[in-house]
């Protein structure tokens, strides 16, 4: 059990994300959720808002970086630090009244976004309806659904140096859902097809068939395996360590069936990976976002879903340790997990009478009460979900 | 406004309580509530962690504390455990001072209530008479199960039902015929009642 003041002393990331804003009707209106510099923990009743709240985290930094990609919620503001330098980041994507119903109509929306200095409230850029204004230089025509960090640092113009950094941070938010992985009733094997020349979702060569978070996971497994062996390998190793498995092979063959040029399918332990344990699958999912070094910030949904404690324990650890760089949100409702956080990572997460979704840390009172459980060797989670809350 | 703190094994135990307690002294009191973690443990994590509750409680404002501990039965023989031996053992509990203690034993178990009030039965939706006697009836909480079954040939009754049927129990009935119950209620109103 760490000591409450120990969240404090973790070392920073050096970009992270330090305070989200979103405003998302089905969680009462505006909401500010507070992270930590490694770990943030959620945790609150079923039904308060955790999940919505993570989706929205998640679907804000796509928005913010992915054109193509509008949805809830409309408004967030992003506070970051890049490279010890506080900065806000908002956007809001309002239909523009003008033009056609259609919401897959890109240009029916305008996106406005806006980037300050938060230490010294210094405009770095803004874009409104079009028009792009970068610190006080002239303004530049943009096509209005676009934001800075939808373009490629090639455009026509000089882009300020921190948008390169802020799009990676935020293009780099993961969401692992809870539940496991498979979806379907009865397991099957999972194979994937190559077609020549062919381009599947999302980019990928390889398409299959079958419940799109396993195909996610044989794919970027096959893909690594062709082209990122070190991160395979590292994708092996890791799940050695947590004692999952000893061995991933990927058997590639050509297919007898043209268009398709050839076929994968993804053993662990000698398993097809659509055969295996519901758990298993899910740690191999967890693992992969723990190796992808493009993941800047994980949010994890109730990792202890089909896990048994004791590898709960080490994936936590694992997670920990893996890269001191990576922010990573949890929401739970185990008490394993509560207890291998600090004090200061929990974040109570309470829906109110009328529906209101809020946010917070533990208070000082709170903060009090909990130094008796401590002092007597009870853990966080004997304070936390004994009713100390209600 | 006074505060009574209510320490259980078991939330709905807790939730049950609390709803008897607001009947008691409606309006004049305010509650905190205590119970471990589920899967933490049960009785034994309850006597464990009874201490450090009772702190905290005090640190929040409750001058009295209920410690609600069923009797239960010994399964080495099926027979009710030594009630004496049990209070002595929670008695000895620290105590911050300032809070007084009260401990609560339903026999076998705070189900065995219901057993006082034919109208909670009927409620409950079972062909049974009331008792007289309710501590005398083994395991209260699975014959209105079991009777919930073979009445309705589903099961009816769990006890997540309990604090509803708490609003309904005849409290004065009740204390007629448990005797756990009327010791509590007699001495949350000494000290709280009007």
């Amino acid at each position: 059990m760490q000591d409450l003041d120990e969240s404090a002393a973790q070392e920073p990331a050096s970009d992270r994300i330090v305070a989200v804003t979103v405003e998302d009707p089905a969680l009462g209106g505006l909401l500010r959720l507070t992270l930590e510099a490694r770990r943030t923990v959620l945790v609150g009743k079923n039904g308060a808002g955790k999940s919505r709240l993570l989706e929205d985290l998640h679907a804000a930094a796509l928005a913010a970086t992915r054109l193509g990609t509008r949805g809830r919620p409309e408004r967030v503001k992003f506070e970051v630090q890049l490279g010890g330098v506080p900065l806000d980041y908002s956007y809001v994507c309002t239909r523009a009244p003008e033009r056609t119903e259609d919401p897959d109509d890109r240009m029916s929306w305008y996106w406005n976004e806006r980037c300050i200095d938060a230490a010294t409230g210094r405009r770095l850029w803004q874009v409104g309806e079009g028009i792009a204004t970068i610190g006080d230089d002239q303004p530049v025509a943009m096509i209005p659904i676009h934001g800075l960090l939808h373009l490629r640092s090639s455009s026509a113009f000089t882009f300020p140096s921190e948008v390169d950094p802020l799009r990676a941070l935020l293009r780099g938010v993961r969401l692992i859902r809870a539940g496991v992985p498979r979806q379907a009733t009865a397991r099957e094997p999972v194979r994937l097809q190559r077609v020549r020349d062919g381009v599947g979702q999302a980019g990928s060569p390889w398409t299959g068939r079958g419940d799109d978070r396993l195909l996610d996971v044989v794919k970027t497994l096959v893909s690594w395996f062709e082209v990122r062996r070190d991160q395979f390998d590292a994708v092996v190793e890791v799940g050695r360590r947590l004692q999952v498995l000893q061995e991933i092979d990927v058997k590639l063959e050509a297919h007898p069936h043209p268009p398709a040029e050839q076929e994968a399918e993804l053993f662990v332990d000698g398993v097809n990976f659509g055969l295996l344990s519901d758990g298993t699958q899910r740690i191999v999912e967890l693992v992969i976002k723990l190796v992808d070094p493009a993941v800047t910030v994980l949010l994890l949904e109730e990792p202890e879903t089909s896990v048994h404690p004791g590898l709960l324990g080490r994936v936590l650890a694992e997670l920990d340790a893996f890269d001191p760089g990576r922010q990573v949100v949890i929401s739970t409702h185990s008490l394993g997990v509560v207890d291998a956080a600090a004090a200061g990572d929990i974040r109570v997460v309470e829906r109110s009478a009328a529906g209101v979704t809020s946010v917070r840390p533990l208070n000082a009172d709170e903060q009090q009460r909990l130094r008796i459980y401590l002092d007597d060797g009870l853990e966080l989670a004997d304070f936390l979900f004994s009713g100390a809350l209600d | 406004m006074s505060r009574i703190g209510v320490i259980g094994e078991d939330a709905t135990d807790v939730e049950t309580l609390v709803v008897l307690l607001r009947r008691i002294v409606p309006g004049s009191v305010g509650v905190k509530t205590k119970a471990p973690p589920s899967g933490r443990g049960g009785c034994a994590k309850l006597v464990r962690s009874a201490p450090t509750y009772m702190k905290e409680l005090w640190a929040s404002g409750c001058t009295l504390a209920i410690l609600l501990h069923d009797l239960d039965l010994d399964s080495a023989n099926n027979e009710l455990k030594d009630e004496k031996k049990l209070r002595a053992h929670l008695s000895a509990l620290p105590v911050p001072a300032g809070l007084e203690l009260v401990i609560c034993i339903p026999v076998e178990e705070i189900e065995a209530w219901f057993w006082s009030d034919q109208a909670v039965l009927d409620r409950v939706g079972i062909r049974a008479k009331a008792s007289s006697s309710p501590h005398l009836i083994k395991k209260p909480k699975e014959q209105l199960r079991d009777l919930s079954l073979r009445t309705h040939h589903k099961v009816k009754y769990a006890t997540t039902q309990n604090p509803k049927l708490a609003e309904d129990l005849n409290l004065e009935l009740c204390a007629q015929r448990c005797p756990a119950f009327a010791s509590l209620r007699e001495q949350v109103l000494r000290r709280f009642g009007t």
